[in-house]
């Protein structure tokens, strides 16, 4: 379903991705590992439409589509949803009017009638209880206030609401207690089917114990410099990264 | 003796004409106010370019040469559609008429009842003129030199009025216009009224209008005054809205202002008794290439009272904002807690805020506390809700309705806050 060939970006100047190739097929999970600065965040918010980070070359096939030509909003309608590494604090917005917002514009894109308020109520209940959230907080303004965990578990519930097919989870692990990354990643494991993929980019193999990736990526300057199964995060847990870069410098030199 | 340069003569000569015109023929007891603001300008002039009050805002130049105000004008047609209407859509409230600065007591509707409300003529009321604030402003001054007309509406103690009172402003297109209104607001002890300003323009004929709304808030009364500005962008106005509270009074105002060529609210709060509380609300939306001024003043002169001031302003275009705060606490006005703070939204390059927060405090067990915050649209924030499928115009104008929300939502009538929450969406849609 993502065909990602080259795939070269950079900010402010700076080039950040060099080159990235990846392939994703639907009901996989891939995870994306690497040291910070490596990139992981450029690539998901590239994906995602950013408008900051220019493309300067290489190509992204999205579900038949040249996923670099849609504005961001058109690419969160065709299904991809990126959880936020730093949630952005909106005051004013609440979570649930957000949601009603997005869904609604999701649907009228699609040629459907907006949902009504019995069937939005009953869709945010049922998610709200996926993910142990607190209607409280969803009153509240967008991320105002909420402590890293509760940041986190609102971008799961948003995932939630808008069931994407390419779900980008971007660290959405960093700063969770045990207790908060089981509940983040049975969402996410409640949420995956046979049709839908996952991209994980974290740095701790922790969650990976949780949500099982098929394929992981180490992600290195800009490069996906290795790739493997599961195992391979494991490896990366037990001996961290200095043997790969090494190994990259040794095949250079 | 400095030979202090007067600007504004021409605008004085018109005024020294037109109270020689009058040859009497004009409210007898309002004389000496007459007398005073002529002196007032005569002494002092009007602002010039660098006038510290009016430097950003040149009102002396945005209207010499282009009135003659030493001739009343004719009083052009009533829109009576538009009279109609608000009637309709307001049916079962208290409805005053300004027409290019006159009272129409004709069209004008009170259902309240007498015990109730009391609204005489300014002619009616011979203790009007003690009501009628100093000249420390040069608009105030000329305001009091010009001023036939107006009305003193009255709060009886200890009533509560249930209807609001609705003043409608109205500047009638009559080629070239101007007005000059002032209406008098006592409040007794202990009553409570809401009263809403709409003050707008029908046509786009070259307007000036010089309004004075004096509030006298007496012991432990609940005044909230809400304005809603829709001027031409043909219109210049200049306001003075004068507030003096005694003990345990609560006071709150609201100023909405989406339109005109330049507008200039003057907001001066005397805070004159202990116990009381003071609220200041504003929005202002500037497109095109309106010019939209707010100065306000709280003068804490006794202890225990809390002021509290929110600003908020989305400016677009070539658009322009001023914003000056002041706050005075007295070396008797202990324990005051005043907070202010301003805001802004810049959304174009072009678009410009001059803010000044101005705080003189001489007592020394006080909370004060002031911010002010200019920016453009976070983009960070648009970009997140893009990322949820919402479209970019769509994530522009939720942010900046939550933006004007923070001053909305204090808004104490329901559909007023309906009616202006609409407003305000109408207009962040159209950019
Ligand atoms: N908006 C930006 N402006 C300038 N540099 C940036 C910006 N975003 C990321 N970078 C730089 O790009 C590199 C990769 O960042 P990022 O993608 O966030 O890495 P990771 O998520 O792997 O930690 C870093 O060196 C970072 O400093
Ligand atoms: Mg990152």
């Amino acid at each position: 379903m993502l065909k990602i060939t080259n795939l070269q970006a950079r900010v402010e100047e700076k080039e950040i991705l060099k080159g990235i190739n990846l392939e994703v097929k639907p009901g996989e999970v891939h995870a994306i590992m690497g040291p910070n600065g490596s990139g992981k965040s450029t690539l998901a918010n590239v994906l995602a439409g950013r408008e900051d980070y220019e493309v300067t070359g290489g190509s992204v096939e999205y579900l038949g589509q040249d996923l670099l030509d849609l504005a961001a909003e058109e690419r969160a309608r065709e299904g991809i949803f990126l959880a936020f590494q730093y949630p952005v604090e909106i005051p004013g917005v609440t979570t649930t009017n957000f949601m009603k917002t997005a869904l609604n514009q999701i649907r009228e894109h699609k040629g459907q009638e907006p949902l009504d308020a019995v069937g939005f109520l009953k869709r945010m209940k049922e998610k709200m209880a996926l993910v142990e959230i607190d209607q409280s907080l969803l009153s509240r303004s967008l991320n105002e206030g909420f402590s890293g965990g509760e940041k986190k578990r609102n971008e799961i519930f948003q995932m939630a609401m808008l069931e994407p097919k390419l779900a980008l989870l971007d660290e959405t692990d960093s700063g969770l207690d045990i207790d908060a990354l089981r509940i983040v990643a049975n969402g996410v494991n409640a949420l995956k089917n046979k049709d839908n993929a996952t991209i994980v980019v974290t740095h701790y193999q922790r969650l990976l114990d949780y949500i099982v990736p098929d394929f992981v990526h180490v992600l290195y300057k800009g490069r996906i410099v290795k790739s493997g199964t599961k195992d391979l995060a494991l490896e990366l847990e037990e001996r961290g990264y200095d043997w790969i870069i090494k190994d990259l410098e040794g095949a250079e030199a | 003796m400095s030979t202090k340069k007067i600007f504004g003569q021409e605008l004085i000569d018109q005024a020294e004409q037109y109270v020689s015109n009058l040859n009497g023929n004009a409210i007898a007891h309002l004389k000496d106010n007459r007398t005073q603001g002529l002196a007032y300008l005569k002494e002092n002039g009007f602002p010039g370019p660098k006038a510290e009050e009016y430097k950003f805002t040149r009102l002396t130049k945005a209207i010499s040469g282009k009135f003659d105000f030493a001739t009343p004008i004719a009083q052009g047609d009533l829109p009576m559609d538009k009279i109609a209407d608000i009637k309709k859509r307001h049916a079962g409230a208290n409805i005053l008429f300004f027409i290019n600065g006159v009272y129409n007591a004709e069209q004008s509707e009170i259902v309240s009842t007498a015990e109730e409300l009391r609204i005489d003529s300014l002619a009616d009321r011979a203790d009007a003129h003690e009501l009628i604030a100093e000249n420390s402003d040069p608009f105030q001054a000329q305001n009091n030199v010009y001023v036939n007309s107006g009305v003193v509406i009255e709060v009886p103690k200890n009533k509560k009025v249930a209807q609001p009172v609705l003043c409608y402003y109205i500047s009638v297109d009559n080629g070239v216009n101007y007005g000059f209104v002032k209406n008098i607001y006592l409040a007794n002890e202990s009553s409570q009224a809401d009263f809403v300003h709409f003050h707008f323009s029908e046509g786009n004929a070259k307007t000036f209008v010089n309004e004075t709304k004096n509030y006298l808030v007496k012991a432990n009364a609940n005044i909230k005054l809400y304005k809603v500005q829709e001027e031409s962008e043909n219109a210049v106005y200049v306001g003075n809205t004068n507030v003096y509270q005694e003990k345990d009074s609560v006071f709150s105002s609201f100023v909405f202002t989406f339109d005109g060529e330049v507008v200039r609210n003057n907001l001066n709060i005397r805070v004159d008794g202990q116990g009381c509380e003071s609220n200041m609300y504003g929005l202002y939306l500037a497109k095109g290439k309106t010019h939209i001024d707010n100065h306000t003043l709280v003068d804490h002169i006794q202890p225990n009272c809390n002021s509290n001031e929110l600003y908020k302003g989305i400016i677009a275009d070539q658009a322009k904002g001023v914003f000056n705060g002041k706050i005075f606490v007295r070396q008797a006005a202990q324990k005051t807690n005043a907070f202010q703070s301003n805001g802004n939204i810049l959304l174009s390059d072009n678009a410009t805020i001059h803010t000044k927060p101005q705080l003189e405090i001489w007592a020394d067990d006080v909370k004060c506390s002031h911010g002010c915050t200019t920016g453009q649209l976070d983009e960070e924030a648009i970009f997140y809700l893009r990322a949820r499928g919402i479209d970019k115009d769509k994530a522009k104008s939720m942010i900046l309705l939550a933006n004007a929300g923070e001053v909305i939502e204090h808004i104490g009538l329901g559909w007023l806050k309906m009616e202006i929450a609409d407003k305000v969406m109408e207009r962040l849609q159209v950019d």
